[in-house]
């Protein structure tokens, strides 16, 4: 059975046609919307490099099914900014803290932090760590990471900016 | 060894900064991209019919039921192959299996269709028949006279006239038994890890009408890769094309051929471009991994004092079912199983052995790693014979400038010392004196420390390792720099254009690099093995170099003063002496565009001096430059769950130069997290010798995650500078993962007596040890 799902992405209300019930949300978003920023990493829930906000809430694409996106609301990175000169404070701070070497998880790391942040303003290291733990990373050691969101969160305003030390 | 004129002496001002990534920006916007998100007009998807034995003999294979189903648009076997036999050191592995399947999972057929769902429907369609064979799934069984043959010829890879794959002799290591107060002996082993790069395999292939194909790739050595490519398709290299992108992490899965030769295939035959993009449970099973060493015996001949005067080692490798990098990770591994530690009296013999599991190629560490395990577990074993402070053991046996290697050459700038203390300093540990730990109130959780040294070299190990640049002068005066290596995250293009930037003369946002296209950068053997700063550096610096004195040729004729007396600084060519005498690199260059000059363009080359062993004695120059490093760090064992959290850690490299500090500390970060994988994590065969099923996913493959990482870690940077490297710059990347695993299996024994032999060192299996042994005091 084929269904055209509508939703809105990343603040535009779009359709897409002749989708299939067992597509996920991922192939959606990549083959037939040109939203490349959601990655395959593992294709089940366990890397977090497919993590996109539905409704504001984290979800892994690879395990939502598109049509359960209807009526709904999907925002991917894309969402966060017009492009690498016009960057939101969070991708400043991956960016100034290279919180990325390959890049391919970025997406995901950038989704997942951005929602601690819109729910906790003020977030400990330890806090940060907890919540991207499910976010895996094959090249930073996480460390520059969990620097930038901090970084991010003094930026965005509330709190102190940290300036070193890990505990 | 290749020379290149030193540097200007003047303090620099790009080389050393914390300088951004040029791709920084884009890749945090998600709009950078990978392989895997090219779509191409009309393309094709693929999938490929894997072996669902480790061994067995190939009956048929009768591909007419997939080619009649709709959507599918060719299929390929190995009759579609022109040439079937590929492979670095030894020519063995084939492109799709022809008389045997020797591994799970290995490519038997392939095929292009327009979706994904029909390619995998297409694949249950080809009706392959195989007779099972019983396979080899150790090593150490593959050795015996009686087990299955795998290849022809035998199962172990011989040296022509020898009983072994490797072997090196330097002194009595007999006489130096003889002479011991004390005999050290232990056996050391480690599993198959798998790359686990973010980005899976990925790759597209198309052709062009003109029997051209581009595949778009990554690969870690695009112009290696396509060598065997055209060697494989019978093509000249004018008509294979690699493409090299952004590379989604590469840890060495992509020194291999392990989809592009079948894509390139499928689009030649289906005249159509073609996409493969393997799932994580298929890049799992089928492509290549790490050398696993079953067997790594150490027997050291100590005298009362500390001093290791004699040391006799016996290695197996686990090679897989094809040589691929095998016999390159013998050699390799034959030098670091001395340690850092100058030992007068050294033998090695190593067995390169095949069996029915994934080849083994390249991966993070590439049996150096496993050569630490082994010999840093040993001293540990030593200082504890011996009753003596691990630290203070190292101390009393750590290599010197000017001492002798193990194979029978000379360390010309040996820091490790200097690594150790900065280390011990850091840390906390005097030799002598074991830092006071403070151990938990709950007595089943007991803290330790270890300590791993070491060093690695950069480059292939004795190979001919080209390593080249070329740099343009447009018309504008930007900077085109052309370097035929694949940025796989570590910021080598940021490296590569700092250098250019520094010799040039210019300022950096005018240098932009381009990485890993063979139609447009000249031949180099790719990014791995810590190379990219040390050898393209200097060939960036010898292109500048050649640059510099086409730019001051035309200069001198145009501003009418001696070439000899000119410079540039900030784009601006000027005379020394009237420095008021001075052009734009931008008008000079728009100038001799348009005025018929030849092209600025500079060309560079660097050679590092390596020599191939020799077979009788093992005498070697493996590397040109050595890097130096230390690790130490403390546990907590929880002895109820066999769970091992890293409390704390140093970790000092001396990278000789810090080009970028910033990508320095990026490096040694993320070799934490890898190493601790490799320790605690890792293993692709949790049942073993069950060798299925292969873990599917990465919930059973573990990665380390931000809570694996040590609350308090601090990294050293050390800067010694090279003679020989890029404004003093050695080498950073691969190494700093190699320096944990050995350094945590130190630190189990401190906190509970048990002796760790096999990494990686599940709660399971320390909990069996632990029960073995008995939680020591």
């Amino acid at each position: 059975m084929k269904h055209t799902i509508a939703f809105e992405l990343n603040g535009r209300a779009v359709e897409v046609a002749g989708v299939r019930s067992t597509l996920s949300l991922l192939e959606m978003l990549r083959d037939e919307l040109g939203v490349t920023s959601p990655k395959a990493g593992c294709l089940s829930g366990d890397c977090g490099a497919c993590n996109v906000h539905l409704d504001g809430d984290v979800v892994p694409s690879c395990l939502v099914l598109a049509p359960m996106v209807e009526g709904r609301r999907v925002t991917t990175v894309e969402g966060l900014s017009s492009g690498p000169d016009d960057l939101a404070p969070l991708q400043e701070a991956f960016y100034e803290n290279l919180a990325a070497q390959c890049g391919f998880c970025t997406s995901g790391q950038l989704m997942t932090a951005q929602a601690l942040l819109a729910a906790n303003p003020d977030p400990t290291r330890p806090e940060v760590r907890a919540w991207m733990a499910g976010s895996l990373c094959r090249c930073t050691g996480y460390y520059k990471i969990i620097d930038a969101v901090l970084d991010a969160a003094g930026r965005i305003g509330v709190g102190p900016v940290p300036t070193g030390g890990r505990a | 060894m290749s020379t290149i004129e030193a540097p200007p002496p003047r303090p620099t001002s790009i080389v050393g900064q914390r300088v951004l990534r040029s791709e920084g920006r884009g890749l945090v916007s998600g709009r950078a991209k990978y392989i895997a998100d090219m779509y191409l007009p009309g393309m094709l998807h693929v999938k490929a019919k894997l072996a669902p034995y480790a061994n067995a003999r190939i009956l048929s294979i009768d591909t007419s039921r997939a080619e009649a189903l709709p959507g599918v648009v060719t299929v390929v076997t190995h009759r579609d192959v022109p040439v079937n036999r590929h492979g670095l050191f030894v020519q063995d592995q084939p492109v799709l299996a022809d008389d045997y399947v020797r591994h799970l999972g290995e490519p038997v057929a392939a095929v292009a269709a327009v979706d994904e769902l029909t390619a995998a429907e297409a694949v249950e369609l080809i009706d392959v028949e195989y007779e099972p064979l019983p396979p080899v799934v150790d090593a150490l069984e593959g050795m015996r006279p009686d087990a299955p043959v795998i290849h022809e010829g035998g199962n172990v890879v011989l040296l022509p006239g020898y009983d072994v794959s490797r072997r090196v002799r330097v002194g009595d290591v007999e006489a130096a038994f003889a002479e011991a107060d004390l005999i050290v002996e232990s056996t050391y082993s480690t599993g198959v890890r798998e790359h686990a790069a973010m980005e899976t395999h990925a790759s597209v292939a198309e052709v062009d009408g003109s029997g051209k194909v581009t595949i778009y790739t990554c690969s870690q050595a695009p112009h290696l890769h396509q060598m065997f490519i055209a060697g494989i398709l019978k093509m000249p290299l004018h008509k294979v094309r690699m493409a090299g992108g952004r590379v989604g992490g590469g840890f060495g899965k992509g020194n291999d051929l392990c989809v592009d030769h079948i894509t390139a295939l499928l689009a030649l035959k289906a005249q159509r471009p073609v996409k493969w993009v393997l799932t994580r449970e298929e890049e799992n099973l089928s492509t290549s991994k790490d050398q696993a060493y079953p067997r790594i015996h150490l027997k050291s001949a100590v005298k009362r004092d500390g001093t290791i005067i004699g040391r006799k080692v016996e290695a197996v490798q686990d090679t897989g079912a094809y040589n691929l990098f095998g016999s390159g990770g013998i050699d390799k591994i034959s030098v670091y199983l001395r340690g850092p530690y100058n030992i007068p009296n050294y033998w090695f013999d190593g067995w390169v052995v095949y069996t029915n599991k994934p080849p083994s190629a390249a991966m993070r560490g590439f049996n150096v790693a496993d050569a630490h395990v082994a010999y840093e577990g040993h001293t540990e074993e030593i200082a504890a014979a011996l009753g003596m402070d691990p630290l203070e053991l190292r101390l009393k046996n750590l290599v010197r400038t000017g001492d002798a290697t193990s194979t029978h050459g000379t360390f010309r700038d040996a820091t490790v010392r200097e690594c150790v203390e900065a280390a011990a300093e850091r840390f906390g540990w005097a030799s002598g004196v074991r830092p006071a730990l403070a151990q938990p109130d709950n007595p089943s959780k007991r803290r330790g420390v270890g300590i791993c040294a070491g060093f690695q070299g950069t480059g292939l190990t004795c190979g001919s390792d080209p390593g080249t640049a070329e740099i343009e002068i447009m018309g504008d005066g930007s900077v085109l720099c052309r370097v035929g290596v694949a940025e796989i995250g570590a910021g080598e293009g940021t490296v590569l254009a700092m250098i250019a930037a520094e010799e040039l003369g210019v300022p950096l946002e005018t240098v932009t690099v381009t990485l890993g296209d063979t139609e447009t950068t000249p031949f180099d053997t790719g990014t791995f093995g810590n190379r990219v700063t040390y050898i393209n550096g200097q060939a960036v610096r010898a292109a500048a170099q050649e640059l510099r004195a086409s730019v001051f040729e035309l200069v001198a004729k145009q501003l009418e003063v001696d070439a000899d007396g000119l410079e540039i600084a900030e784009g601006v060519v000027f005379s020394i002496k009237s420095p008021e005498k001075q052009i734009a690199l931008a008008q000079i260059a728009g100038m001799a565009q348009w005025s018929g000059q030849a092209p600025l363009i500079g060309r560079g080359a660097y050679l590092v001096d390596g020599k191939a062993f020799d077979n009788e004695t093992g005498a070697a120059t493996p590397t040109e430059q050595y890097i130096y490093a230390c690790c130490m760090l403390e546990v907590e064992v929880d002895t109820r769950t066999g769970m091992v959290d890293v409390l704390r850690s140093v970790l000092v490299h001396d990278v000789g130069k810090a080009i970028n500090p910033l990508f320095c500390e990026g490096q040694m970060d993320g070799g934490m997290a890898f190493g601790i994988g490799m320790a605690l994590l890792e293993d692709l065969y949790p049942e073993y010798p069950a060798i299925t099923p292969v873990p599917r996913g990465l919930h059973e493959y573990k990665l380390a995650t931000t809570m694996d990482m040590p609350d308090d870690h601090t990294n050293v940077i050390l800067e010694i500078a090279s003679v020989s490297g890029p404004f003093g710059a050695k080498a950073l990347g691969e190494y700093t993962a190699n320096l944990q695993a050995p350094a945590i299996i130190n630190a189990i024994h401190d906190a509970t007596g048990v002796w760790v032999r096999h990494v990686p060192v599940s709660p399971e299996r320390l909990l069996r040890l632990l029960k073995e042994e008995g939680a020591g005091s």
